[in-house]
């Protein structure tokens, strides 16, 4: 009976050893990096990257731009995450207003940060004894420079790997396809760039400025919101603008009302939308959205012979 | 026995203010060498827990002890500041992780130290009442900060316009406390906690205004041209963060050059800690790096030398105290020789008389011994403030 | 009975001699010792209470002879047997006088069972007269109250033998009838022999006997 006891008690220890070692092998293996990210170029390069080993925050309703986007009680769970993305350049400005683990944040773009574009201030003030200031910020969406879109994603690629050095080569593999894809999109906008040289774009909004500088593009840009009527006076300085410098595009981030774009088209220009997908609201991925935004530019060149 | 009990108390109850002297006199002769002891045992045992919690600390060039003090017991010292640039530049090693603090203020005597949440998680600290940090201009405060001034989550705390470095242009900053934590028995306990950039408000470095462009109060504008727009100092700035105005709050210039008292050093393992250390001695890495640890100890064993000559003097105070008590002692049974010699004429023994005196001098003893170990227990209670008035 | 036969005695490196053939005292009475200072009637006392040992000679109080004691016997001869009340009465100054009339039951307790009883003690308290300052301090009596304390603590083991040493001296002529009464009748009461010193011939009416130490007869002296 005794000798019974003994067996039954060993056999059972054992079961239960390895049903810990078992669980902790999962637990090893499938415990997902929970990671937040500030926009959607970011979550699209951490989905491809990280494949199934990462858990994506990015609650910002498809509706709000991200970089303008302010946290409530979203604030709880991102604080709790193994890995924060910002995008860099000022983006998010929330995140200098608020409390987060510091050394769990990635500046994806804190390689290239000596070469932000410095948004143009065109009025400064002064109060107090600090003389005449502004307040510094630089433009933002860098990704539409997809040299930086790389860096970026080789950023991502690096945090991930860090925190999961044995899936590295894994993350490696993703990012070389994803690395391809991007440097497929640069190719076509300096293809584009070239065929743009020597014309005047117009922009609704300054969010073009990286991929202006990176493909040689001339833009100048509006602070025009799609659904917004514009007033007599902003016509006015538009068409003076015009005047000076004579243009046939203007990019959108999204369609314009009706109103304005006939109003454009009676003045020459094209509406066309290059989406910056700073966030999606049509569950369409970055590349999808990214081909439509070239092939719409390539649709206004093929239109518009020189 | 129980006689010769009921004698003595009798004769020790109604000399009264004789016994209390006598008490007090060889209860503190007792108690102050070792509650000295205790003061410096534990003191020591505290000072050397908190450092050894702390792995490196990395400060500017100067007095080492002068640093460690500022960043581990948050107590203000005359230390030249680093910048977040320099922290980021210890982040770029990829030897471990950086915890900023800065602690430059106070709120009712109470240091201010600006972190980041890694602190929290570094240190093990939980809430206990309220949560803890989420934006501008809220804090964290320790469980005694709570119990002495009696706050709670949802109150209110202003920071004090004094400032160790007499900088001007303070703001004093009302803060919200949104959490309370649980006791720790650290400093810790005693400290308010923000967030790094809550203390840069304070310091003036980032502020909340109207928007200048749109004012139309014309008391409150100098001038305007198409460039710049100058305000009279009438022009509101914001002494307390809230959600409407989160949004007009800004920093002005890089925050990379902003200042930073120290910065935790959280390395890897043990080899990148050495790698570590070893950059600084190279002259790689600029500033100083210290092992706190070391340096407590080393502060510790310059203080407590002195311990040595306390002991001797008590020794020797105890020596004389005990002399005079022997002296006050025969005297006493001097006087009480007719005493002695009634109750031997009525039939008391020898023994029973050496009984009866006997145990007044225990008694004495006992008394003495818990007045001894009463104050003993008590100079738990004081440990903290020995280290801040005596050690720190 | 008390008989002392052939006593001689002689304190050390001192030329005081006490020296007598016989003397005897019967139980039951009430004997004084009168005498000018210096001739050893306080030296008497402490040889019949055993506190003395003569140099040669014997010393009976009832069946127990005193002389040939052990000093622990001796001592227990005298609490069991004797109550003394001193010229100064030494009540001690810390205990009340509850606690003072107790005494000789805190100092040895093999003394006979329920006499220390706080009953007993009111009781000898009220017959004496200080009842009502039962809680007091000697140091807050008056000497006659003093002296009355003195006597109760004397008479609380309810000894064979009373030795008074001046038990009114000091006291206004009053108070010295008052005590002297209340001894008296406490003695009658216990059935005790008194011996009491005393130079007061005014107080020697109603003495059984008196012993003059002035005209001690060196051979016998009978009472």
């Amino acid at each position: 009976m005794k000798k019974i006891l003994l067996v039954l008690i060993i056999v059972l220890v054992t079961i239960s050893c390895d049903d810990s070692q078992k669980s902790n092998n999962e637990n090893e293996v499938s415990g997902k990096l929970e990671v937040f990210v500030v926009n959607y170029p970011l979550y699209y390069f951490t989905e491809i990257i990280g494949g199934a080993h990462v858990d994506i925050l990015f609650p910002i309703p498809a509706y709000v731009d991200p970089a303008l986007w302010v946290p409530d009680e979203e604030l709880e769970e991102i604080q709790k995450v193994d890995l924060i993305l910002s995008n860099g350049a000022g983006y998010a400005k929330w995140m200098e207003k608020v409390s987060l683990p510091v050394s769990k944040i990635i500046n994806t773009t804190g390689e290239i940060s000596n070469t932000y574009i410095e948004q143009k201030q065109t009025k400064t003030h002064s109060h107090g004894s600090e003389g005449e200031h502004v307040h510094d910020d630089f433009e933002y969406t860098t990704w539409l420079d997809f040299n930086i879109a790389i860096v970026q994603a080789a950023s991502v690629k690096k945090a991930l790997s860090e925190l999961r050095p044995g899936l590295k080569e894994e993350f490696e593999e993703n990012f070389r396809v994803l690395k391809k894809e991007l440097m497929g999109f640069n190719e076509k906008m300096i293809q584009l760039g070239k065929k743009l040289n020597g014309r005047t774009l117009f922009a609704s909004h300054p969010v073009y400025q990286y991929m202006a500088r990176a493909y040689d593009l001339d833009i100048i840009s509006m602070h025009w919101e799609p659904d917004e009527l514009l007033t007599e006076k902003d016509w006015l300085s538009f068409k003076q603008a015009l005047e000076n410098q004579p243009s046939d595009i203007m990019l959108w981030e999204k369609e314009p009302g009706n109103e304005i774009r006939l109003i454009l088209n009676e003045l020459g220009l094209k509406t066309v939308v290059f989406n910056p997908a700073g966030n999606t609201s049509e569950n369409i991925d970055f590349s999808i959205l990214m081909e439509q935004n070239m092939l719409a530019l390539e649709n206004y060149i093929t239109s518009k012979p020189d | 026995m129980k006689q010769s009990f009921y004698l003595a108390i009798r004769y020790l109850l109604f000399y009264r203010f004789r016994t209390l002297i006598l008490v007090i006199a060889i209860g503190l002769i007792i108690f102050l060498p070792i509650g000295l002891q205790r003061l410096i045992t534990d003191s020591e045992d505290q000072m050397m827990e908190r450092a050894n919690d702390f792995p490196l600390i990395v400060g500017a060039k100067g007095s080492s002890t002068d640093l460690v003090i500022n960043a581990i017991y948050f107590q203000q010292q005359p230390i030249d500041q680093l910048t977040v640039h320099d922290g980021k530049i210890l982040d770029e090693t990829e030897l471990g992780f950086t915890i900023p603090l800065l602690a430059m203020f106070k709120a009712r005597n109470f240091p201010i130290v600006g972190t980041s949440l890694d602190y929290f998680d570094f240190r093990d600290l939980r809430i206990e009442e309220g949560r803890n940090l989420r934006f501008l201009g809220e804090c964290v405060i320790g469980a005694t900060v709570a119990e002495d001034l009696n706050l709670k989550a949802g109150d209110s705390l202003i920071s004090s316009p004094e400032n160790y470095f007499d900088m001007a242009g303070v703001y004093p900053l009302k803060m919200s406390v949104v959490g309370i934590l649980e006791a720790s028995g650290t400093p810790d306990d005693k400290t308010v906690f923000t967030d790094l950039k809550t203390n840069w408000i304070i310091m003036g470095l980032g502020h909340g205004h109207e928007d200048v462009i749109k004012l139309t109060d014309p008391t409150l504008v100098i001038n305007r041209d198409s460039s710049n727009v100058r305000t009279t100092s009438k022009l509101f700035i914001y002494n307390e963060i809230d959600g409407k105005k989160m949004d007009s709050f800004h920093f002005h210039g890089a925050m990379e050059s902003y200042p930073v008292s120290a910065f935790i050093f959280v390395p890897d393992n043990t080899k990148s800690a050495t790698i570590f250390r070893g950059r600084f001695e190279a002259g790689e890495l600029p500033n100083q790096v210290v092992i706190p640890i070391k340096v407590v100890d080393h502060l510790l064993q310059s203080i407590f030398r002195i311990k040595h000559i306390f002991n001797a003097v008590f020794i020797l105070v105890g020596m004389a105290t005990m002399l005079i008590l022997i002296l006050i002692v025969t005297l006493s049974l001097r006087l009480r020789k007719d005493e002695i010699h009634t109750i031997f004429t009525m039939g008391c023994s020898r023994y029973k008389i050496v009984e009866i005196l006997g145990i007044e001098l225990l008694l004495l003893v006992i008394i003495s011994g818990t007045v001894a170990a009463a104050l003993f227990y008590l100079t738990g209670f004081f440990v903290d403030d020995f280290i801040r008035y005596f050690i720190l | 009975m008390i008989v002392l036969k052939d006593i001689s005695f002689q304190y050390p490196q001192s030329e005081f001699k006490l020296k007598f053939q016989e003397l005897s005292i019967q139980a039951g009475s009430k004997t004084a010792i009168i005498g000018p200072s210096g001739y050893g009637k306080t030296t008497l006392l402490n040889l019949i209470a055993g506190i003395l040992i003569p140099d040669s000679g014997a010393i009976n109080v009832g069946e127990n002879m005193v002389h040939s004691l052990s000093d622990s016997d001796r001592r227990k001869f005298r609490i069991q047997n004797i109550g003394f009340i001193f010229q100064d009465f030494r009540l001690i100054p810390y205990l009340s006088v509850y606690d003072n009339i107790l005494l000789p039951f805190r100092i040895n307790q093999n003394l006979k069972p329920g006499k220390s009883s706080k009953d007993y003690t009111m009781k000898l308290a009220d017959e004496l007269g200080i009842g009502k300052l039962i809680k007091k301090y000697p140091a807050k009596l008056s000497h006659g109250e003093r002296q009355r304390v003195a006597i109760a603590r004397a008479l609380i083991n309810e000894p064979q033998l009373l030795l008074a040493d001046e038990p009114t001296g000091n006291l206004d002529p009053a108070n010295k009838q008052h005590i002297k009464k209340m001894l008296f009748n406490a003695v009658d009461t216990q059935n005790a022999t008194l011996i009491a010193v005393t130079h007061d011939h005014e107080m020697l009416d109603g003495f059984d006997h008196i012993i003059d130490f002035k005209t001690l007869n060196m051979n016998s002296m009978r009472s």
